[in-house]
């Protein structure tokens, strides 16, 4: 343990046991009783033994050790007996009376000196009776006030010159008096003798403060007066005052002088000039120190050696005052150090209260870095492990694309079932029963998860270089004899029907192609590859061998040119044509790029696979470019927003509609989003497009429908994706925006399927994985001879995938219709906006938006799920009753 | 003053400290909260450790916890004990560099954890509390500077 630069009292070490110090003080008592007696008796003797004796001993005590005369003084003696012998009454000194108590024993210390020359010096009477005085208040404080505060560090006269001459002590002695201490007076000297003159000369008071350096600054002007000026007969009393006063006021004068013209500081100031008198009464005071020695024993001291004193006095002061300015090179440390930001003690409450309001119980321990999160009500375990940005790769949020899944190693059995999607995801991964997803799981008990149990599809690095060229399988046909199934695409609509197909039939060939050439990856992380540290490896949604698991061949890379619908069998750009008996098509959808010449520019992007966001990094990389244009106010515009602000570009977006995402958004939440992306240093564009884009040097300028120029590096497209139905077209299939599939995912050849972003069929709206996955497990039912249709299970939801900001939607918000009814309900606290916005037609729900209320969404949704459910109007107001914080804070707009 | 801590108990109002955030109602913390992230510690955990990349800013909600740092040698130095409502961890929060010092509990409590993140958050959604924050800490790495200028 360190020494501290500041020792308080009780870090203090006894020099002396206390029995030591009581006989001591004992005879110093017992020798100012003396002295008064001779004072009175024998003024002769007693003048001279007081002044040019005892007297003189005290200012050099006061420099080395001031804790000895502090201990041992007689008026301190008699000023805690009292508290000794239990009859003190300790009251305690008022605020006032301690401003009070300082003024007047610097008065009357100054009072004191100058009434030397005219009385004190040669009336022993008088003397007597001051000293008397003294004792007799001393004593009389002690009995009426707590500690010491009725005379030693308050009204005694001695007190300001001891703390003067005393700030920085050569050798500090523990006060023997206070244990404990009763923290009876400011700043006290006992309490911490090293930090006294600082809390005195920095005292916020500045009425305390000032009083300290004034008695300072005209200490050395005192001591020159006093010595170099007599009282005769000849002066009047103010004639003398007068001339006393005259160095005092210059001492006074150049201390500020020195602080305000030459700003040195206050307490070098107050170091220097009080040394300075030390060192002037030494310098005056020894030859008559010397006299009175000579008066009362006899013994003659030599010039020589009172010039040694003289000089040995000097030292002493500059040592003080090299201790001082070390004490003050650490005071000053110990405050930068010391010195923090805090919420006051009235906020501390306030939080507390906030805190235990918003917060379950629920805690969730992550044990290989020994995190606790606490889960807020509503939110789910990915949000609580993204608040406390731990590594965790969220994906759809909704359960299907599996890129979170999470080991609970303690609990599990105390959470809710996985639901439907977040079941099939499990099972894709192997994981059914080991992990849950964490996008899916609200614990309502505490768990304990580990982040870094070995689960993750893709594996360690020496597998990663394997991934481009991985294929399995050979193009040789010498397996006629099994059933061939082909499926083209393997984003989530194609990897479904391929697992269902394996799951159901163990026997038929499947092989998967793709241009892509990475295997099944999750696409709603593309944004987390803009700035990301992993490239794509975070984002695979597969273990390594699951296509080998499986038997499954897969083809990466590989670009099928057309199909041959007579001949059964498909045409790769490498020129072999691999046979099937039936076809499934995933082909998906493309970012849509409309043809004007502008959008072909270099640096105008589309985000829709993971070479479009590898493709748009690198150029970010290479170009240093500093702001971007995300053109589409959807859904994926307002995710690429993110991406993009994390690494660090100004973004604007630009929105056809009256506000963004029009079509999942009502016109209220759409302007709460607004504002929230605003606030995030977005510039939001509505009701307007791009009119051209001009490239000027390195420059392009986006000029907007409104005729708003835009400066910008980048131009990110997100207006929408169109499904790919190249291939489908050399099959001679019908097709209209995509191919055109029955209930049973068939096309117009019987042989021929088609799921995803490319089928297109009535109520399914594209881009969404809930979709592409139920379609694909139809393709596959089917193809297997089985009787399923595809049909609209639940209403499609979107949960924006925008940190800060919890938006969900689901359905469609028809608001001027006939027979719809609309809920809303919003709510302003603090500055989180809360909106909640349902239509419902005759008590079934048929959509809605939540903002920030993520438990009503989840009982609306859910509520919305169950087939043929009607609702009273009560049941629904029900609904909304989940979030208290809406219902007992918020009002009905 | 923190050298006049007479009952060495409850600290006595330090006029050093730099005040932040004061003056917000429940609900305004409710949304700090809401977009922050709450830990609960045990006595003597290590909650900051020195040297440790991380940006987050602190707020002692309750417990009490001590600031240390490595001296010459390796030896541990505590450098001051810093009580409930205390803000920490401010000069990563600015510069994102290493933690200066390391922070132990040495009672259980809690503590606020504001990242960037939650920090971009909270300003989105209520810009003056982002404001408030900033000039209140602006303030006190001020204080620091004008004090170490003068050292």
């Amino acid at each position: 343990m360190n020494k501290p630069a500041f020792p308080n009292y009780t870090q203090l070490p006894s020099r002396l046991p206390p029995a030591i110090w009581w006989f001591f003080r004992g005879i110093v008592l017992l020798i100012t009783f003396l002295q008064i007696y001779l004072l009175f008796f024998k003024p002769e003797i007693g003048l001279v033994l007081f002044w040019q004796l005892l007297i003189p001993l005290l200012p050099l005590s006061f420099a080395i050790v001031p804790g000895v005369w502090r201990n041992i003084c007689p008026m301190a003696f008699l000023n805690q007996l009292p508290r000794k012998f239990g009859i003190s009454k300790e009251k305690t000194l008022s605020e006032n009376l301690k401003k009070v108590a300082l003024y007047t024993s610097v008065i009357a210390f100054i009072v004191f000196v100058l009434f030397r020359h005219p009385v004190l010096n040669h009336s022993g009477v008088y003397l007597g009776l001051v000293l008397l005085l003294a004792l007799f208040l001393a004593l009389v404080g002690g009995l009426i006030f707590k500690g010491r505060s009725g005379w030693c560090g308050t009204f005694c006269p001695l007190a300001p010159i001891q703390k003067a001459y005393g700030h920085a002590p050569l050798l500090v002695v523990k006060n023997g008096y206070c244990e404990p201490c009763l923290g009876c007076q400011k700043n006290c000297y006992d309490f911490n003798p090293r930090a006294a003159v600082f809390s005195d000369l920095n005292d916020p008071d500045t009425w305390w403060s000032e009083k300290r350096k004034f008695f300072i600054a005209l200490l050395p002007g005192l001591i020159i007066a006093f010595f170099n000026i007599s009282y005769s007969a000849e002066m009047t009393l103010l004639q003398y005052l007068t001339s006393m006063l005259m160095p005092m006021v210059t001492s006074v004068g150049l201390f500020y002088i020195l602080h305000n013209l030459f700003n040195v500081g206050f307490y070098k100031l107050a170091s220097l000039f009080s040394m300075a008198a030390l060192s002037l009464f030494y310098w005056y005071g020894t030859p008559v120190v010397a006299k009175g020695i000579f008066i009362l024993f006899d013994i003659s001291i030599s010039e020589f050696l009172i010039t040694i004193f003289q000089y040995f006095v000097a030292v002493v002061s500059l040592l003080v005052i090299i201790r001082g300015l070390f004490s003050e090179y650490q005071h000053k440390k110990s405050q930068l150090n010391s010195t923090q930001a805090v919420i006051g003690v009235g906020d501390v409450g306030t939080l507390q209260s906030a805190l235990s309001h918003t917060q379950s119980l629920v805690q969730i321990t992550e044990e290989s870095t020994g995190s606790k999160l606490v889960l807020q009500p509503g939110k789910t375990l990915l949000d609580a492990i993204e608040e406390a940005e731990l590594p965790i790769m969220p994906g759809c949020r909704m359960g299907m694309c599996g890129s979170d899944p999470v080991v609970i190693t303690n609990g599990m059995e105390g959470l809710d079932p996985p639901g439907e999607a977040e079941l099939t995801t499990l099972r894709r991964l192997g994981l059914e029963g080991k992990a849950r997803l964490a996008c899916c799981c609200k614990p309502k008990k505490n768990i304990s998860i580990n982040l870094k149990a070995d689960l993750s599809p893709s594996t360690g690095e020496e597998d990663n270089q394997n991934h481009e060229l991985e294929q399995s399988g050979t193009l040789e046909e010498n397996d006629d004899d099994l059933f061939k199934i082909i499926i083209i695409g393997n984003g989530i609509a194609g990897i479904s029907t391929a697992e269902r197909l394996r799951e159901k039939d163990s026997e038929c060939k499947i092989t998967v192609i793709t241009k892509e050439a990475y295997p099944f990856y999750n696409r709603m992380g593309l944004e987390k590859v803009l700035y990301g540290r992993t490239a794509l490896q975070d984002l695979y949604l597969m273990k390594e061998d699951w296509y080998k698991e499986n038997n499954i061949n897969s083809w990466l890379n590989t670009q099928v040119n057309r199909i041959d619908t007579e001949n059964k069998q498909i045409i790769l750009a490498i020129g072999k044509a691999v046979k099937y008996d039936k076809l499934v098509l995933a082909t998906g959808a493309t970012a849509f790029v409309p043809d004007q010449p502008c959008y072909q520019l270099p640096g105008v992007f589309t985000l829709r696979n993971a070479d479009d966001a590898l493709n748009l990094r690198a150029w970010v990389q290479q170009n240093s470019v500093k702001r971007a244009v995300i053109l589409g106010g959807g859904v994926l515009g307002v995710e690429a927003i993110e991406a993009l602000l994390e690494i660090g570009l100004d973004v604007s977006i630009v929105n056809t509609g009256p506000y963004l995402m029009n079509r999942q958004l009502d016109e209220i939440s759409g302007d709460i989003l607004s504002k929230f992306l605003v606030n995030k240093g977005v510039k939001v564009f509505t009701n307007t497009g791009i009119k051209d884009i001009v490239q000027q040097a390195d420059i392009k300028q986006v000029e907007l429908g409104n005729g708003e120029i835009l400066k910008t590096d980048i131009v990110l497209l997100c207006i929408g994706i169109r499904a790919d139905i190249a291939l489908a077209k050399t099959a001679k299939l019908i097709t209209n925006r995509g191919v055109i599939v029955d209930e049973q995912m068939r096309t117009s050849d019987p042989d021929i399927f088609c799921v995803g972003d490319a089928a297109e069929l009535p109520d399914a709206i594209g881009g969404l994985w809930a979709i592409g996955s139920d379609q694909g497990k139809v393709a596959a039912n089917v193809l297997l001879g089985e009787d399923d249709y595809y049909s609209t299970k639940s209403l499609p939801t979107v949960q924006l995938k925008v940190s800060g900001i919890d938006l969900k939607s689901f359905g469609a918000l028809k608001e001027s219709h006939d027979g719809y009814a609309i809920n809303k309900y919003g709510s302003f606290t603090g500055g989180i906006i809360r909106w909640t916005y349902v239509v419902s037609k005759k008590g079934v729900l048929v959509g809605g938006v939540f903002v920030n209320t993520p438990m009503v969404a989840n009982n609306v949704i859910s509520a919305s799920k169950e087939i043929d459910n009607v609702l009273t109007s009560e049941e629904l107001q029900n609904l909304f009753l989940i979030d208290e914080k809406v219902i007992k804070k918020g009002k009905i707009w | 003053m923190q050298y006049f801590n007479y009952n060495q108990e409850k600290p006595t109002s330090s006029v050093n400290n730099i005040s932040v955030l004061s003056g917000l109602n429940e609900e305004e913390w409710e949304m700090i909260i809401f977009n922050s992230h709450s830990i609960d510690f045990l006595a003597d955990e290590i909650l900051l450790k020195e040297g440790e990349v991380d940006n987050a800013l602190y707020i002692l909600v309750s417990g009490k916890v001590e600031v240390l740092s490595s001296s010459l040698f390796g030896r541990e130095k505590i450098l001051a004990c810093i009580e409930e409502g205390s803000v920490f961890g401010e000069i990563s929060f600015f510069d994102n560099l290493p933690r200066t010092a390391s922070i132990r509990s040495l009672t259980a409590g809690k503590v606020l954890r504001i990242s960037h993140k939650s920090f971009d958050k909270i300003a989105a959604w209520n810009p003056k509390i982002a404001q408030q924050l900033l000039f209140d800490l602006g303030r006190l790495l001020a204080y620091r500077f004008r004090n170490k200028a003068i050292l």
